[in-house]
């Protein structure tokens, strides 16, 4: 037991998980580009694709799962052992500012975790006036499209303008163009490409991107104190 | 293209002459700015633009590690050959002329190429640094190494932030599983490993100073190597 625990209290063990995820990812990069049956990992929830592919496809990421939860618990125990052996020090920055980085980290990978498990992706043509049905039971409507089309007869620049519905009452209108999306009740409408008279359409549910964001505030906060009391320090 | 021949030369032969070196990263800084102003945006789309930008960045984070300490030659040799090279590589690539695609028409994809652009060249200093500690034994260019690699990181990590960010405004997703994703997230985990590994008394000196050498090389893969050899929706 007492084994255990000094392992997960361990900087040396997150060298080997972290080594060990590397050699994982790896892995991956190798064989994603040689396997066709990669093609539709991004169409939805990871994890039901996942349980849908051949292990001989899906190893790595399945290792790669078993690895993190480890690193997660290393994680937790050396911040918690990290503050508690340093807290009588001077620089609280200095003390605080790493553990802000691993939980920023670990929020990322509780992000990554709840989209795998719930993300949805659908892409469509949709004309003016037509409509596409949403998870909620509500409607996306497409009002109107604004395109401009290059001499080349590409589309330089688009918009729609578009109003979510449910049972005939408008509960929201927008315009959406290129990185503007809208958004309602977790899912977002995204323009990818039009025409006169039409749009590709992107509806697109990441139920993790709140725990993600959060983790990539607390991430980049934890950093920036981190470098600046360092910099301090060494003066 | 002239500005880039000339701050080849000058990368080339500043090699042997060092103030060649300050001469040839303000011609080619001048060029990039002169291309973003010319296009109304960063210039940072394309291999020609990508390699001038990582080029005169070396060059120019190279410039503040050496007035904040003086650095050897070798240190130079370094730097500067990077650079020539990548220089050289950028002038047999056509500059990108096409009007933008929509969706790159935002801040978030200037931010996040350039913080990327700006740690890649951290990385590449970190890496002469390195080479610089395990020929003399300096313990001062492995500390300074550190140092590098530290800022570099924090630069890499923020980019992916900004890229997150991006993806999710234009794409629905803050992740994809892409090539070039994929070696992002393991260049990341790759100095995630040498930071942490720092942190152990064994692993300062000789180690820490090959692996963050070797990252250079993960690096360049990232960068050029998955670019140029797998099909990623994440291009140049």
């Amino acid at each position: 037991m007492s084994m255990v625990k000094d392992m997960f209290f361990s900087v040396r063990t997150s060298l080997w998980l972290i080594g060990a995820q590397l050699a994982l990812m790896l892995a991956g990069a190798v064989q994603m580009p040689a396997m066709p049956q990669y093609e539709g990992m991004n169409d939805g929830a990871l994890l039901l694709w996942m349980r849908e592919m051949p292990i001989a496809v899906t190893w790595w990421l399945w290792a790669s799962i078993v690895v993190l939860g480890m690193l997660t618990v290393n994680t937790l125990c050396c911040s918690y052992e990290s503050v508690m052996r340093k807290r009588q020090g001077k620089n609280l920055v200095l003390v605080l500012a790493p553990q802000v980085v691993h939980v920023g980290f670990l929020f990322m990978l509780l992000g990554h975790l709840v989209s795998a498990l719930g993300a949805a992706h659908w892409k469509g043509v949709i004309r003016e006036g037509q409509g596409v049905g949403l998870a909620d039971g509500s409607m996306l409507v497409i009002e109107r499209v604004d395109v401009a089309m290059s001499e080349m007869g590409y589309a330089e620049d688009f918009a729609a303008s578009v109003r979510f519905e449910r049972d005939g009452a408008i509960i929201k209108s927008k315009d959406i163009a290129p990185n503007q999306p809208a958004f309602m009740g977790g899912t977002g409408a995204y323009i990818k490409d039009a025409r006169p008279g039409m749009a590709l359409i992107e509806i697109s549910r990441e139920p993790g991107t709140p725990w993600a964001f959060i983790g990539a505030a607390l991430f980049t906060l934890g950093t920036i104190a981190l470098f600046a009391a360092k910099i301090a320090r060494d003066r | 293209m002239t500005p880039s021949v000339i701050a080849f030369i000058c990368y080339l032969f500043g090699l042997a002459w060092r103030p060649l070196v300050v001469i040839g990263f303000l011609v080619q800084a001048g060029y990039l700015g002169y291309r973003g102003v010319s296009l109304g945006r960063l210039p940072l789309v394309g291999v020609h633009d990508t390699l001038s930008f990582l080029a005169a960045s070396v060059v120019g984070f190279a410039l503040v590690v050496h007035w904040a300490r003086r650095q050897p030659s070798g240190f130079f040799m370094g730097t500067a050959g990077q650079a020539a090279f990548f220089t050289a590589f950028a002038l047999m690539q056509k500059p990108h002329a096409m009007p933008l695609p929509p969706v790159l028409k935002t801040y978030w994809f200037e931010l996040h190429v350039a913080l990327s652009f700006f740690s890649y060249a951290l990385f590449g200093i970190a890496a002469v640094l390195g080479a610089i500690y395990l020929i003399n034994r300096d313990l001062e260019s492995e500390k300074l190494q550190y140092k590098v690699i530290f800022t570099g990181y924090s630069m890499f990590s923020l980019s992916m932030v900004f890229g997150g960010v991006w993806a999710h405004l234009a794409w629905g997703t803050y992740w994809l599983w892409t090539p070039k994703e994929l070696w992002t997230v393991l260049l990341w985990l790759f100095y995630s490993y040498y930071l942490h590994a720092r942190l152990e008394p064994r692993w300062m000196g000789a180690r820490a100073a090959w692996v963050g050498v070797i990252g250079y090389v993960v690096v360049l893969f990232t960068y050029l190597g998955v670019g140029m050899l797998m099909k990623s929706s994440h291009a140049f």
